[in-house]
C-alpha cells in the first residue's frame, strides 16, 4: 500500500517536468530528428523527386571547397570572440566595481548594447563602417590615422575582425552583467583579511576574486560560446559571409545552402555537422559545469 | 583603501569617457541619421548634427512600414512566450529543485544540449511540418517555438534560484498540510520573484530581437513582429539608411524604457541564484 | 518508470512521428495539397466559365513594394474589381511581403508545397519552380499566339521544356550615367561618354587622377555577377546550355578574360567596398557628385533627377564592333499547378499583364511594346535612353536549375581577382571547375 503510493508520488514528480518537456520535444526534439532524416535525402526545390541519398549530402558538404575555410572561420569567430568578451567583460566589471563614484552610471550604459536587437546593431555598424560615407573612415582620415579608406567589411583580411568587433560590442555587456551580479556578494571578509596582510590588488584578484568568480565564469562561458557559435543575424546582415567567404561561419553557410541554393538536404547535413562540431567545442565546458554543480550538491 | 593618485583618477576618467563614447556614439549616430534627409546622409564630410532636421523617416516608419501593427504583434509574442515559459519553466525547475529523481542530470544535460542546437536546424523541418498541419502564420505555433527555445535556459536559471530558497521553509509548509503545488505558488515563487523578473526580462529581450524564425513562420503583416518589419526597410535596391535608422530607433525605445524601470531586477536577478550560495 | 526510460519512450515516439512527417513532406512536394486550404474550405474544381457553386477565393502573392504600396495598391484593387466583375463566383485576395522577406517567404512557400494560386516569380528562380512541377503550363489555357505580344527575350525566361509557365510582367536594364561636371573638371568632353571598355578605363582613370572623385562607381553586390551589364555588352556568355539540357561552362573565352582585365584596370578608380553593396548607395553617391560614372537601373532615380549634371548613355561595349548590351531581368506572373480554379487564375494573371494594367502595377518597365507605349515611361525624356537600351538587355548566364549557385561562384571568383590577388588564368580555370562541380552535383 505504502509502496504503491510512494511510486505514484514518484510518478507525480514527473508531472512537474512534463509540460516543459513536451513543448521542447515537439518544437526542438522533433525538428532535430526530422532534420537528421532530411540530411539523408536528395531534397532540393529544383527536383520534384525526393529520394534517399545515403551519405551523399555529407560527402558533398565535407568536400565542399568552402568547408575548411568555414570551419576555421567558425573557430576564430567563436574562440577569439568569446575570449575577448570574457577578458573585457571581467576587466570592465572589476573596474566598475572598484569605482567610488559613477558606478551606477557605468552599469547603466554598459548594458545598453546588449539590449539593441542584433539586426539593428548590424545595420548601424555596417553604415558606420562604409568606405565612402562611413563616419569611422571619415574620422580616421580627418585625424590622420589613415590617408585612404579602410575597407572594414570589404577587405577579406579585415572583415572577420570587424564582425568580431561588432559582436564584442553587442555581447560583452552580458559578461559584464554576469560578473557584476556575482561581485554583489563577493567575499568581503577574505578581501579585507588579505589587504590587512599587505596583499596587493593583483594578488587578491588571483587568489580570492577569480576563484570566487570561476563558477559564474564557467556558466557564462558555456552560454556565450554556444550563442556566439550559432549567432547568425549579425554576420548575415553585415556581410552575408563575404567577401571571399572570409566571414562565412557554419550557420551562415547552412542558411545559404537552404535558402539561396535551394538545397535542403545539403543544408540539413551541414546542420548535423555543425551540431557535432559545436558539441565537440562545448564538451569541456559542459563537464566543468557539471562538476561544479555536483560539488555544490545541486544534482 | 589607499588614497588614489591623480594619475589613477585620470586613468579612471579616461576609461569612463572611452566606454561612454564607444557605447553611446553608435546610438547617437543612429538617432542623428534617422533625422536627416537622404541627401544629407550621403554628404561628405558627414554632419554630426542634422543640418536639415526632418521627421520623414519616422513618418515612413509609422505609416508605410506598418510599424504600429508589427509593434503590437511583437508585444503579443513577448507576452505569450513569457506566460508559457514562466509557468512551464517554474513547474519544471521546482520539480527538479525539490524532488530527487534519477534522470535529473540527464535532463539537465539534455537542456544544455538543446542550447547547442543551431537555429538553422529548426527552420526547414518546422516550416515543412507547419505547412502540412496548417500552422504557418499562426501565433500559437510561433509562441510554442519561442517557448521551446527559451525553456532550457529559463529552467536552468530558475532551478538555481529555487535551490537558493532554503528547503526548511517548504518542509515546514508541508507539515502544515500544503501540497507541492501550493508550496510552489505560496512560498517559492514569491521568494524567487526577482529571479522570475530577471528571467522574464531576458526572455522578453530575446523574443523582441528574434528575426530568423519570425520572418520564416509569419507570412502576413497582420502576424509579423517588429524585427521582421525592419527587414522591410531593406528594399529591392538595398537599405534606405534614413528609414532603417528610424525603424531601428523605434524598435529600441520600448526596450530602453523597460530597462530603465527593471534595471535593478535584471542585474540582481539574472545571476542571483547562480552565484549566491 | 524512471526518467531515462520515459525519455527513451518519448524519443522513440518522436522518431516515429518524424519519419511519418518525412513521408508526408515528400508526398507534399510531389503531389502538393490544394493551396490555401484554411480560407476556402474545400472548393470543387470549377467547370470552365460557369460560376462555381460556392465562392472560390484565389490568392495573389507579390511583394509589398508594388502590391501593397502607393500608388500601386489602388491599381491592384482596380484589377481585382475588374476580374471579380468578369468572373462571378471568384474572389481575389492580395497577399504580399516586403522585399527583404519576400524571397525567403516565396522559397519557403514552394518548399512546403503550398504556394499561392497566382504569384510573381523572379526569372532566375523560374526554372527551379517550373522543374519541380509547381507551375501550371499556361499554353493549355491561353489562345494561340497570346504570348506574341511580349518581348521575345523576356518571354524566353519563362519557358521550360517547351512549355510557357509564366506570363512576362516586368523587365529592366542598366544604362551608363555620367557626371558632366566631373568630366569637364577632368578635362574630358562632357558630351561624349565612353563607348568602349578601353574608353571607360581611360576616362575613369583620367577622372581619378585629375579630380577628387572616383572615376567609376562600381556596385559589386553581395553575390551577384559583378558589373554584368558591362560583360553583356560583348558576345560573351559564361554557360552553354545544349538542347538536351546539358550545361557546359564557357568561361575560357576572350570576352570573359577581357572583362576580368577591364575590372582590374578599372580598380584604381573605385573602391571595391562590399559594404557599399546596394544600388541606392551607389546612386546616392553619384547624386552627391562622388562618382564620375556609374552603371545604374531605374531604381537609381530618386535623387539624381534633382540635379542637371548627369548624362545617360549606352553601356560601353567590349570594342567598337561588339553588339550593344546591358543586364536585364524581370518578373513574371505564374499560376500554381494545384490551384482550385486554373482557368480563373490564368485570367487574373492575364489582367495583371495586360497593357491596360501592367505599367501601372510596377515601377519597372512592362515586358511588352503595348505596355510600354501606354506607360509613363514612353513620354518621359528621363527614360528615353532606357527604352533604347531595353531591347539589348540580356543575361550572361542562360537559365538553368543552378542559377544562384553559379551566380555565387562567378561573384566569388571575380572578387578573388579584384581583392584576393588571383590571376586571370587561375580565375578562368577555377570558375570552370566550380561551375562543373555545381552542375554535376
Amino acid at each position: 500500500m505504502k509502496g504503491s503510493l510512494g511510486s505514484l508520488r514518484k510518478l507525480g514528480v514527473y508531472l512537474y517536468v512534463l509540460p516543459a518537456a513536451l513543448i521542447m520535444l515537439v518544437m526542438l526534439g522533433y525538428p532535430i530528428i526530422y532534420n537528421f532524416v532530411i540530411s539523408f535525402f536528395n531534397w532540393t526545390l529544383r527536383d520534384p523527386e525526393i529520394t534517399f541519398h545515403g551519405f551523399t549530402n555529407y560527402i558533398r558538404v565535407l568536400t565542399d571547397h568552402r568547408f575548411p575555410m568555414i570551419v576555421t572561420n567558425t573557430v576564430v569567430w567563436t574562440v577569439l570572440g568569446v575570449v575577448l568578451q570574457m577578458v573585457i567583460g571581467i576587466a570592465l566589471a572589476l573596474f566598475v566595481d572598484s569605482m567610488r563614484r559613477g558606478k551606477k552610471y557605468m552599469r547603466t550604459i554598459a548594458l545598453l548594447p546588449w539590449l539593441i536587437p542584433g539586426v539593428v546593431t548590424a545595420l548601424m555598424w555596417r553604415f558606420m563602417f562604409q568606405a565612402d560615407v562611413g563616419i569611422i573612415n571619415s574620422v580616421l582620415m580627418s585625424i590622420g590615422v589613415t590617408d585612404r579608406n579602410i575597407l572594414f567589411l570589404a577587405d577579406p583580411n579585415i572583415s572577420m575582425f570587424s564582425v568580431i568587433f561588432v559582436n564584442l560590442w553587442r555581447a560583452t555587456p552580458f559578461w559584464f552583467l554576469m560578473i557584476t551580479a556575482a561581485l554583489q556578494s563577493k567575499p568581503i571578509d577574505q578581501i579585507e583579511a588579505a589587504t590587512l596582510d599587505g596583499a596587493r590588488y593583483p594578488t587578491i584578484l588571483r587568489h580570492v576574486l577569480l576563484p570566487y568568480l570561476s563558477p559564474v565564469i564557467a556558466t557564462t562561458g558555456v552560454l556565450t560560446t554556444i550563442w556566439t557559435l550559432n549567432y547568425f543575424d549579425l554576420i548575415w546582415v553585415m556581410t552575408r559571409g563575404g567577401p571571399l567567404d572570409s566571414t562565412s561561419t557554419l550557420p551562415v553557410y547552412t542558411f545559404r545552402l537552404a535558402f539561396e541554393f535551394n538545397d535542403f538536404g545539403r543544408s540539413a547535413a551541414l546542420a548535423v555537422v555543425s551540431l557535432i562540431l559545436v558539441s565537440i567545442m562545448c564538451i569541456p565546458y559542459i563537464i566543468k559545469i557539471f562538476s561544479n554543480l555536483k560539488e555544490r550538491g545541486a544534482l | 583603501m589607499k588614497k588614489k593618485s591623480a594619475a589613477h583618477r585620470l586613468a579612471t576618467l579616461f576609461i569612463v569617457a572611452a566606454a561612454t563614447l564607444l557605447i553611446l556614439f553608435p546610438l547617437y549616430w543612429m538617432l542623428s541619421t534617422s533625422l536627416k534627409p537622404e541627401a544629407e546622409i550621403f554628404q561628405l564630410p558627414p554632419t554630426l548634427l542634422p543640418e536639415t532636421f526632418v521627421l520623414e523617416n519616422y513618418e515612413f516608419a509609422w505609416t508605410q512600414a506598418q510599424i504600429p501593427i508589427y509593434f503590437l504583434n511583437s508585444v503579443t509574442y513577448v507576452l505569450g512566450t513569457l506566460v508559457v515559459v514562466l509557468i512551464c519553466g517554474s513547474l519544471a525547475a521546482y520539480g527538479m529543485s525539490r524532488f530527487k529523481f534519477r534522470g535529473k542530470p540527464a535532463f539537465l544535460l539534455i537542456l544544455l544540449l538543446t542550447q547547442v542546437m543551431p537555429m538553422t536546424t529548426l527552420i526547414v523541418p518546422l516550416f515543412v511540418s507547419f505547412g502540412n498541419f496548417g500552422l504557418l502564420n499562426n501565433r500559437i505555433a510561433l509562441i510554442a517555438v519561442y517557448s521551446a527555445i527559451q525553456l532550457p535556459l529559463a529552467i536552468w536559471l530558475l532551478l538555481a534560484y529555487f535551490n537558493s530558497v532554503p528547503k526548511e521553509i517548504d518542509e515546514a509548509a508541508r507539515i502544515d498540510g500544503c501540497t507541492g503545488l501550493q508550496v510552489l505558488l505560496r512560498i517559492i515563487l514569491p521568494l524567487a520573484k526577482p529571479g522570475l523578473m530577471a528571467v522574464g526580462l531576458s526572455i522578453s529581450i530575446w523574443v523582441w530581437q528574434e528575426l530568423m524564425l519570425a520572418m520564416t513562420f509569419t507570412t502576413t503583416d497582420a502576424m509579423r513582429p517588429l524585427m521582421a518589419g525592419i527587414s522591410a526597410s531593406i528594399g529591392r535596391a538595398g537599405v534606405r539608411w534614413g528609414q532603417m535608422n528610424a525603424v531601428g530607433m523605434i524598435s529600441i525605445v520600448p526596450i530602453i524604457i523597460a530597462y530603465i524601470f527593471l534595471q535593478r531586477n535584471l542585474v540582481a536577478g539574472l545571476t542571483g541564484g547562480a552565484v549566491k550560495e | 518508470m524512471n526518467l531515462k526510460k520515459l525519455l527513451a519512450l518519448l524519443l522513440a515516439l518522436v522518431l516515429v512521428a518524424g519519419l511519418a512527417a518525412c513521408g508526408g513532406g515528400g508526398e507534399t512536394a510531389t503531389t502538393p495539397a490544394p493551396a490555401d486550404p484554411g480560407e476556402t474550405g474545400t472548393p470543387a474544381p470549377a467547370p470552365q466559365d460557369d460560376p462555381p457553386a460556392q465562392i472560390i477565393t484565389l490568392t495573389y502573392y507579390g511583394f509589398s513594394e508594388w502590391t501593397d504600396s502607393d500608388p500601386f495598391r489602388a491599381v491592384y484593387e482596380e484589377a481585382v474589381a475588374k476580374f471579380e466583375a468578369e468572373n462571378p463566383g471568384y474572389r481575389i485576395e492580395l497577399q504580399s511581403d516586403p522585399w527583404g522577406d519576400w524571397e525567403m517567404q516565396y522559397r519557403a512557400m514552394f518548399a512546403a508545397g503550398n504556394p499561392a494560386d497566382i504569384f510573381i516569380v523572379n526569372n532566375p528562380d523560374f526554372p527551379v519552380f517550373a522543374n519541380s512541377g509547381a507551375l501550371l503550363n499556361l499554353d493549355d489555357f491561353v489562345e494561340p499566339g497570346y504570348f506574341n505580344q511580349f518581348f521575345p527575350g523576356v518571354l524566353d525566361f519563362y519557358t521550360w521544356q517547351g512549355n510557357t509557365m509564366a506570363i512576362p510582367f516586368t523587365t529592366d536594364c542598366r544604362i551608363l550615367w555620367w557626371n558632366r561636371d566631373i568630366f569637364e573638371e577632368a578635362g574630358l568632353d562632357p558630351d561624349v561618354p565612353p563607348a568602349t571598355w578601353d574608353e571607360l578605363i581611360a576616362f575613369a582613370n583620367q577622372i581619378t587622377e585629375n579630380t577628387g572623385s572616383h572615376g567609376f562607381g562600381m556596385d559589386l553586390g553581395l553575390t551577384e555577377f559583378p558589373a554584368q551589364a558591362l560583360f553583356n555588352a560583348s558576345t560573351g556568355s559564361v554557360l552553354d546550355v545544349a538542347a538536351d539540357g546539358s550545361i557546359t561552362p564557357t568561361v575560357d573565352t576572350p570576352e570573359f578574360r577581357a572583362y576580368l582585365q577591364m575590372l582590374l584596370d578599372l580598380q584604381p578608380t573605385f573602391q571595391p567596398d562590399f559594404a557599399v553593396t546596394n544600388h541606392h548607395d551607389v546612386a546616392r553617391l553619384f547624386a552627391a557628385g562622388q562618382f564620375g560614372m556609374i552603371i545604374g537601373n531605374t531604381l537609381v532615380e530618386t535623387d539624381v533627377y534633382d540635379h542637371d549634371f548627369w548624362g545617360q548613355g549606352f553601356v560601353p561595349r567590349m570594342n567598337a564592333t561588339a553588339p550593344h548590351g546591358s543586364f536585364g531581368g524581370g518578373f513574371g506572373i505564374a499560376v500554381s499547378a494545384n490551384t482550385a480554379a486554373p482557368e480563373a487564375a490564368v485570367r487574373f494573371a492575364q489582367i495583371l499583364t495586360s497593357a491596360e494594367f501592367n505599367s501601372r502595377l510596377i515601377s519597372d518597365f512592362p515586358a511588352s511594346e503595348a505596355g510600354i507605349a501606354v506607360s509613363d515611361f514612353a513620354a518621359d525624356p528621363n527614360f528615353a535612353v532606357y527604352l533604347e537600351v531595353l531591347p539589348h538587355a540580356r543575361q550572361a548566364q542562360p537559365k538553368t536549375l543552378f542559377y544562384a549557385e553559379i551566380e555565387a561562384a562567378i561573384h566569388e571568383v571575380v572578387a578573388a581577382v579584384l581583392i584576393g590577388g588571383m590571376d586571370i588564368d587561375t580565375a578562368v580555370e577555377e570558375l570552370t571547375n566550380r561551375i562543373t562541380a555545381v552542375v554535376n552535383g
